[in-house]
């Protein structure tokens, strides 16, 4: 049994080493078909310009900043997209109110905010509040469906057993919205990471991997923007890992 | 004192109680009898309060009131203690009900890892922890064998041995284990 649980387990990197292998040799294949830096930078180029940057403050600064900004707005969205679904499922005034603000959130594109906000508040703010936007309509609406998904049956069973109403609240609506917060969170955070990227792309804060991709850009140095997207990539890989562990301790538990 | 005086009741436009009254005795069990759809279940819960009667008056003095629903209610994420605990914090009445349903040794499980008549038995011992001064029982022995009907019964009428149990059920042998007073709807 652990024999052939090891044997999966080698297949399975085996497997996904071929993979990158596979399309890292596109890469180079292009590449070398191309044969203009400019437009498509071999692999290696991107991995010596990731290695020079690596030793330097600015890039651990930039990645530094970007985290502290979107994982702001990302636990800002958290803590309001609760409060808004407690308060839509508990008051329907408030949810007729709020409702069309919901829609236009989500309707509206991410880079309509991003200007609108540049001329509104202070450029270092904007990723967290962009991230932030992004984020709320998502915890907001699972929670809301967490709320209203509690089953009526144990509500029942503890209004006729005069339950306290804090005990209700943390052994039976918790509990049950848990689920639908964490899906909320593991979905959010890449919305975060991505949109608050693109703000920063966009407001270029001094401090910011967006603002170096952007500057890379402008100097045309394609390979520190491939470098710089394989950071963003990879954050992003490291952090919904992270949170998918957390999750998955959480739902355990809940289970426990 | 719980006193129904003609009560009526209707879910939309289709009455399920009319004009109906009963006094409850001080103590002692009643068993409200009748075919499915005659408004059995929805006179306990109008006794209990989670319905409104939309003609008539009820009156109901008991401080704490433990029910037993039709289905077994039970959180899937507490364990059985903690689906007890929900209802009271009373420990050494919690143990005291474990053991009447004979349940002491699954107090560390999930609802879920119980059969149907554990988890029947889960929802009966949560109204023995709670105890009060009324008791609702709603088909409270489904799924249970002869011998733990005794068994339970007999716990029941002696936790609630000084307040009136509403009992419904189509079985009279288990109106009979509570002595029960019949009343035809």
């Amino acid at each position: 049994m652990m024999r052939s649980t090891m044997w999966d387990k080698l297949k399975t990197v085996a497997r996904g080493v071929a993979v990158a292998v596979f399309w890292i040799g596109i890469w180079w294949l292009l590449a070398a078909l191309v044969q203009q830096e400019l437009l498509i930078p071999t692999p290696a180029a991107v991995v010596q310009t990731l290695l020079s940057l690596l030793p330097t403050a600015m890039f651990w600064q930039s990645i530094a900043m970007s985290l502290v900004r979107i994982v702001l707005g990302f636990f800002a969205a958290l803590a309001c997209g609760t409060l808004l679904a407690v308060l839509t499922t508990r008051f329907s005034s408030v949810r007729a109110v709020l409702s069309p603000l919901l829609h236009i959130i989500r309707a509206a594109p991410v880079a309509s905010f991003i200007i609108l906000t540049l001329v509104w508040i202070d450029y270092d703010i904007i990723p967290a509040f962009i991230a932030f936007l992004m984020v709320l309509p998502i915890v907001w609406v699972n929670v809301e469906e967490g709320i209203r998904r509690t089953d009526r049956g144990l509500l029942e069973m503890a209004a006729a057993y005069a339950v306290p109403k804090r005990r209700v609240l943390t052994r039976l609506y918790i509990p049950s919205v848990k689920p639908f917060f964490l899906t909320a969170c593991v979905n959010g955070l890449g919305f975060a990471w991505k949109s608050g990227i693109a703000a920063e792309v966009i407001c270029r804060p001094d401090l910011a991997i967006g603002n170096r991709l952007q500057l890379a850009k402008i100097t045309l140095e394609t390979p520190e923007v491939f470098a710089w997207t394989a950071v963003v990539i990879a954050l992003s890989i490291v952090l919904e890992k992270a949170l998918l562990r957390v999750a998955r301790k959480e739902a355990a538990h809940g289970n426990a | 004192m719980v006193t129904l005086d003609r009560v009526s009741f209707a879910y939309g436009d289709t009455p399920v109680v009319t004009d109906f009254s009963l006094t409850l005795p001080e103590s002692g069990a009643v068993c409200l009898f009748g075919a499915s759809g005659c408004g059995k279940t929805t006179l306990l819960r109008l006794i209990a309060g989670l319905e409104v009667p939309t003609a008539g008056r009820i009156q109901c003095d008991a401080q704490r009131m433990a029910m037993v629903f039709q289905e077994d209610r039970l959180a899937p994420w507490l364990t059985v203690r903690h689906n007890l605990m929900l209802v009271t914090d009373d420990r050494t009445a919690v143990e005291h009900a474990l053991r009447a349903v004979s349940l002491e040794r699954a107090a560390e499980q999930l609802p879920d890892a119980l059969s149907g008549g554990m988890r029947r038995r889960v929802a009966l011992a949560r109204a023995l922890a709670f105890g009060g001064d009324l008791l609702l029982l709603d088909e409270p022995f489904n799924g249970l064998d002869d011998a733990l009907k005794v068994q339970i019964a007999a716990a029941l009428r002696k936790r609630f041995a000084d307040c009136p149990i509403v009992l419904v059920t189509h079985s009279s042998d288990e109106a009979k284990l509570f002595d029960a007073t019949f009343i035809n709807l």
